[in-house]
């Protein structure tokens, strides 16, 4: 009888604890889409949403609805999760990768929230850290930017808690855990592929001792083996469809390149590209000044080997994986990795003491410290685009004026005169989002496209060609078939737009 | 209260009549007939009926005993002070009768038991070989109930059945007065008096019943009959309308042929995949713990009857002796069967000539067909005294406390469980590139695949041996089917229809694994052959057999059972199709896959097939046979050879399907310790022969 009532009240508290949660995690979730529409209200975009966008539009808007028109340059997973979007009215304006990226968050949030059950903290407490878990730059960052992110900081977060249950249950799950991650991982982000590389000299901190004593290579087996064969399949997608097992290692519009090819607009690739210490020694003090919160794991865990071991990798990992990738001209900016910290950080206070008022207070002043950090580095060190999305979220308006946004323009003008049209959709992903679909065009991988490109004069109604001086207008098909088209034009063809670098040619008919 | 000199010991009448068994009438009229006719007064009272024999012994049972069955062997030098005290440690351990101590210690042969027992009883010790029973007061439909409980009626002597026992106690005589429906007495024989007596007059009748008892009580179940004229009908209906929908859409109906195989194969996959994650939850590896096992009061652990089947296999049978004289637990409680095949004069001989301990009991099973092992342990149920039972091949070396697993897996587990199916693994993994693979495979289907199977409630295909049984339970299911040639895969989902839980425990048994390809081929082929008879057979009435397995049951049943054959049936094919388009680069086959069917099919080819490579390591792993995982990207080669061996059994399910192809043992290098339940060697430790 009484132990009934006791599991009775257990029963009650959880489930009122639970109810507090999931009011917590719907207002961090709301906070999160009210700052990404205000930020996107004040002229924000991300080049690669929009890219992504672009990709899955005309990927699903074109004659035959096909895997390979996702492209093999690019990760696909992302585009996956757009593409249920695409079918919703009121989205084809390009809002579907925030509102990606925001749910993303949300399950994150969910995920840390559901984990965080094994730590008993108050509800107070848990929003407080909650708080300020998301308002670290890198967090919000990832949650409103409209990139893929916050697919990333999911994969990381499990990857660190498989790297904890390795290490402190070292049961299969774990493994096989942290195996299925990496697959996932590498179809959602390219830097996959440095993250397990740096990973690979750590395994020894993370796996039992008996077992790096008694067999190393089965442990990088079991670990890396499905990784192998993610980036195995991959590669035999890319011969089956493009005909060259490296064509997403080789291919100039690779986004596995990363910086690789345009090194001379990424500052942190002009500085540090093609070393691996000194960009691992930058991105350390970088993390010194982004999350100190990280030196207070460690101190807090000194005593305890397996926690320990834990939060070393957190503070290693990212940096390794840092050096590695700027070492191969990947990264173009340290934050796109260093972000994960944020993530490694949530699975870490998973385990974390703070039920003290000691042990919570110094915690949450150590957060506080990194929210500043956080704040400052990511402000000095900002990109382009990071400058424009803080600038929006202080209230200023981030966007080019439509006169002068010569994609948006080319966008409109197409949805306005819809007839067959050949564009080369890598250069103008901007204009086909701002066209709202890809109906009707002949986009690179489509028959129409190819069949016009082997012909000395294409028979379209439409062609659009940029301009040829640009270096976007360098890499389009159509210059590249075609190099005197946009100066001079073409027999039987007209001009009928002419603006901003972009013109179209029209067939004229007898 | 033994009678001592000095004493006058009460008369048999007055006792009787003081516990209110017979009247005074009774009595007087059993006196007088003592008197004119002569006899003794017990059995006059008996012969009449008025008193159950059981009843008698009871109250009488200090009148007729003489001394204590240790001080009897003692006083005949049959056994020492030293083991005198050794039995009586035990004794206080083991909580069984001394007879049975001593014989499973193998001091004192059965006979000789016989003979002290008598003397207890003060009745004549019968050598029933010598001095036959009269068949006239045998009734052949208690054969069973004969060789279950070890007694045999002997002979009718002044109107008095006399029945020859091998034990004496009242649970025994309450049966046999059950069974023989008159008044007896009883007689002490030996316990293989009984058995060899009962098999020389009963071959036909056991046979008969191992043969034909699951075809007759449930036909639906018997693989006797390999497909129905309804799945034919079936059958001829769906390739009639396959071939006019062939003929008039041909490229739709390949599409969609392709289609629906792919697609049967990603989810396959899936499944395994479920199944590994499921299956591998530490809570399976702690089913038993260790503390429980050393917690247990052995004298509660019920009798366990141990069947192993044997053909042929004369080279291991001392080692199997000797796993089963290593297994904890009281030796006594074991009642272990050698089923040998009638003319396999060969194990036959060495079985004698191994004189083995009283708990071995050979049984010789008629020569008829069909000759599978589940016929030879039919057979042998029937002279089984197990509360539970399990059966081991000639090969296996079980790890010493399963049978103490087992039996706490019960008790732990609910009502209705009937089976617990132990993991098993093989101890020569390391001897080549085929035994690495086996290796791999069966610690994937035992440590990952079965677990699961049981945590989702989806019929589990039982193992060839280590597989424990309520022993009740499994004459209900009227034992295994003598027709199909995997009878455990086949009762496993049996016992699922019927309401029963088939559960899984956390203790191996090693056995060696096939190391010759064409000896694999063989063994393969039959499994898959028996496979596809027990998919036949519980195919007959999907309706019927859905409604008894629900959704998960049965669609883990399609997919497990016939996924494991279909897709050994279909890997060639679609193999084959893409080393056509492989090697000549043609573009014949592009219109047969359409986008959806092409990524499908990539997606098996590579995500798939890599996981299931990847499943192979983890079975490693786990087990921690880590110098195995490197091998397991060469699985393909071993798929391909699970293709041939299903071509094969398909063939043979056609032209012959009750055939048991034979897998020969004994062809390892490697040993096995059998004292501690054969971890595998990484190199052989001894040689051993006896190749087939």
């Amino acid at each position: 009888m009484n132990s009934a009532n006791t599991s009775r009240v257990h029963t009650q508290s959880w489930s009122f604890a639970h109810h507090q949660g999931t009011w917590l995690l719907i207002f961090l979730t709301m906070m999160l889409v009210g700052l990404t529409i205000w930020v996107l209200s004040n002229g924000f975009f991300l080049e690669s949403a929009m890219q992504s966008w672009s990709i899955v539009i005309s990927a699903l808007g074109s004659e035959d609805v096909l895997l390979e028109n996702l492209t093999m340059l690019t990760p696909h997973l992302p585009l996956y999760l757009l593409i249920p979007f695409y079918f919703i009215p009121g989205l084809d304006t390009g809002a579907a990768p925030y509102l990606v990226s925001i749910l993303a968050t949300s399950l994150l949030l969910w995920m840390w929230a559901r984990d965080l059950k094994d730590v008993d903290i108050t509800q107070t407490r848990l929003a407080i850290v909650a708080l300020l878990i998301v308002l670290h730059p890198a967090f919000l960052w990832a949650a409103t930017s409209g990139g893929h992110i916050s697919l990333t900081m999911i994969t990381f977060y499990l990857l660190y808690r498989s790297a904890q249950h390795i290490i402190t249950v070292h049961d299969i799950h774990s493994y096989i855990s942290m195996a299925v991650v990496f697959v996932v991982f590498f179809f959602i982000d390219g830097t996959a592929v440095y993250i397990f590389v740096a990973l690979i000299p750590l395994i020894v901190l993370i796996a039992p001792i008996r077992a790096i004593m008694i067999s190393p290579m089965s442990l990088y087996l079991i670990i890396g083996t499905p990784f192998a064969f993610a980036v195995g399949t991959w590669a035999y997608m890319n011969w089956i469809f493009e005909g060259s097992f490296s064509f997403f290692i080789t291919n100039a519009d690779s986004d596995f390149l990363g910086g690789m090819l345009s090194i001379a607009q990424y500052p942190w690739l002009q500085d540090y590209g093609g070393e691996f210490f000194q960009p691992f020694l930058v991105a350390t003090g970088y993390l010194l000044i982004a999350y100190p919160v990280s030196i207070y794991l460690l101190l807090d865990t000194i005593d305890d080997n397996h926690r320990f071991r834990a939060t070393f990798v957190l503070m290693l990992h990212p940096l390794i994986a840092i050096g590695i990738a700027t070492s191969q001209h990947y990264l173009t900016h340290p934050f796109e990795i260093l972000t994960l910290v944020s993530a490694g950080l949530m699975a870490e206070l998973t385990y974390v003491k703070m039920q003290t008022r000691r042990e919570f207070i110094l915690l949450v002043i150590f957060m506080m410290v990194s929210i500043v950090g956080g704040w400052w580095l990511f402000i000095e060190t900002a990109n382009p685009q990071m400058t424009r999305w803080y600038k929006a979220i202080q209230g200023e308006n981030t966007s080019v004026a439509i006169v002068e946004d010569a994609d948006y323009q080319l966008g409109k003008w197409l949805n306005t005169h819809r007839m067959p049209t050949i564009i080369y959709e890598r250069t103008a992903y901007r204009a086909i989002v701002a066209r709202g679909d890809a109906e009707g065009l002949l986009l690179s991988y489509s028959h129409g496209f190819k069949s016009a490109m082997r012909q000395r004069i294409p028979d379209v109604e439409q062609i659009v060609v940029s301009d040829p001086d640009t270096l976007a207008g360098k890499r389009d098909r159509v210059n590249i078939r075609h190099p005197h088209l946009y100066s001079h034009g073409m027999s039987g063809y007209k001009l009928v737009y002419d603006k901003l670098g972009w013109r179209v040619y029209r067939k004229i008919h007898a | 209260m033994s009678t001592q000199a000095g004493l006058v010991r009460p008369r048999i009448g007055e006792m009787l009549l003081s516990d209110r068994l017979i009247t005074q009438q009774q009595l007087d009229q059993a006196l007088d007939q003592q008197r004119n006719q002569g006899g003794r007064i017990g059995d006059i009272i008996l012969s009449h009926g008025w008193v159950k024999t059981a009843e008698f012994y009871t109250v009488l049972s200090d009148h007729f005993r003489r001394g204590l069955i240790g001080d009897l062997l003692l006083e005949k030098g049959l056994i020492s002070q030293d083991q005198m005290a050794e039995l009586l440690e035990i004794q206080q351990q083991w909580g069984t009768r001394f007879g049975d101590i001593v014989l499973s210690k193998g001091w004192v042969s059965s006979y000789q038991i016989g003979q002290v027992l008598a003397e207890h009883f003060g009745k004549p010790n019968v050598n029933l070989l010598e001095e036959a029973p009269d068949r006239d007061v045998i009734d052949r439909d208690n054969l069973s109930t004969y060789s279950e409980n070890l007694f045999v009626p002997w002979r009718r002597e002044n109107g008095l059945l006399l029945v020859a026992v091998v034990d004496v106690n009242p649970a025994l005589l309450a049966l046999v007065g059950d069974t023989v429906g008159e008044p007896f007495d009883f007689i002490i024989t030996s316990k293989f008096d009984v058995i060899w007596f009962l098999q020389s007059i009963g071959d036909m009748f056991y046979s008969e019943r191992a043969v034909h008892e699951l075809a007759n009580v449930q036909p639906e179940y018997s693989a006797s009959e390999v497909i129905t004229p309804k799945q034919l009908r079936f059958l001829f209906v769906l390739m009639s309308l396959s071939m006019v929908v062939i003929a008039f859409w041909p490229l739709e109906a390949f599409i969609v042929l392709i289609f629906g195989i792919s697609l049967f194969l990603m989810v396959n996959f899936g499944l395994r995949m479920v199944l590994t994650w499921v299956g591998g939850d530490p809570e399976f590896d702690n089913v038993v713990t260790d503390e429980e096992v050393a917690a247990l009061d052995e004298r509660t652990l019920p009798v366990y009857s141990i069947l192993l089947p044997m053909y042929h296999e004369a080279a291991t049978l001392p080692a199997i002796a000797q796993a089963l004289r290593s297994i904890d637990y009281p030796l006594s409680k074991l009642d272990i069967k050698l089923i040998l095949e009638q003319d396999d004069d060969e194990t036959i001989d060495k079985a004698k000539e191994l004189s083995l301990e009283g708990i071995f009991e050979i049984l010789r099973v008629p020569d008829c067909l069909p000759k599978t092992k589940p016929k030879a342990c039919n057979y042998a149920l029937h002279f089984c005294r197990g509360e539970l039972a399990t059966i081991y091949d000639g090969e296996d070396a079980p790890e010493p406390d399963q049978l103490k697993k087992a039996v706490i897996a019960f008790r732990k587990g609910a009502d209705n469980i009937a089976v617990i199916q132990a993991r098993l693994n093989y101890f020569n993994a390391t001897e080549n590139w085929l035994t690495r693979m086996f290796t791999m495979e069966y610690s994937l289907w035992f440590d990952f695949y079965l677990p699961a199977l049981d945590a989702l409630n989806i019929p589990i295909p039982l193992g060839g041996t280590s597989n424990h049984f309520k022993m009740d339970v499994l004459r209900e299911m009227d034992g295994w089917d003598p027709y199909n040639v995997t009878e455990d895969c086949d009762l496993g989902v049996r016992l699922v229809q019927k309401g029963y839980h088939v559960g899984v425990m956390n203790s191996t048994t090693f056995e060696e694994a096939n190391n010759s390809i064409p000896n694999w081929i063989r063994q393969r082929s039959r499994w898959l052959k028996g496979y596809m008879q027990s998919y036949l057979v519980h195919m007959r009435t999907p309706i019927s057999f859905y409604r008894k397995l629900g959704h998960v049951g049965f669609w883990g049943f399609q997919f497990f059972i016939g996924g494991t054959i279909f897709s050994a049936l279909l890997m060639p094919i679609m193999a084959l199709f893409y080393a056509v388009w492989l090697l000549t680069g043609t573009s014949y086959f592009d219109p047969l896959f359409p986008p959806l069917v092409l990524y499908i099919t990539l997606f098996n080819l590579s995500i798939a097939n890599g996981f299931l490579i990847y499943l192979f390591m983890l079975s490693g792993f786990k087990r921690k046979y880590f110098n195995l995982i490197p091998w397991a990207i060469t699985v393909p080669f071993y798929w391909m050879l699970q293709s041939w061996a299903a071509y094969k059994g398909l063939w043979q399910l056609i032209h012959n399907p009750f055939y048991w192809e034979k897998t020969h043992h004994g062809l390892t290098t490697f040993g096995v310790d059998h004292e501690t339940g054969g971890a595998p060697h990484s190199a052989p430790v001894a040689s051993k022969s006896g190749a087939h």
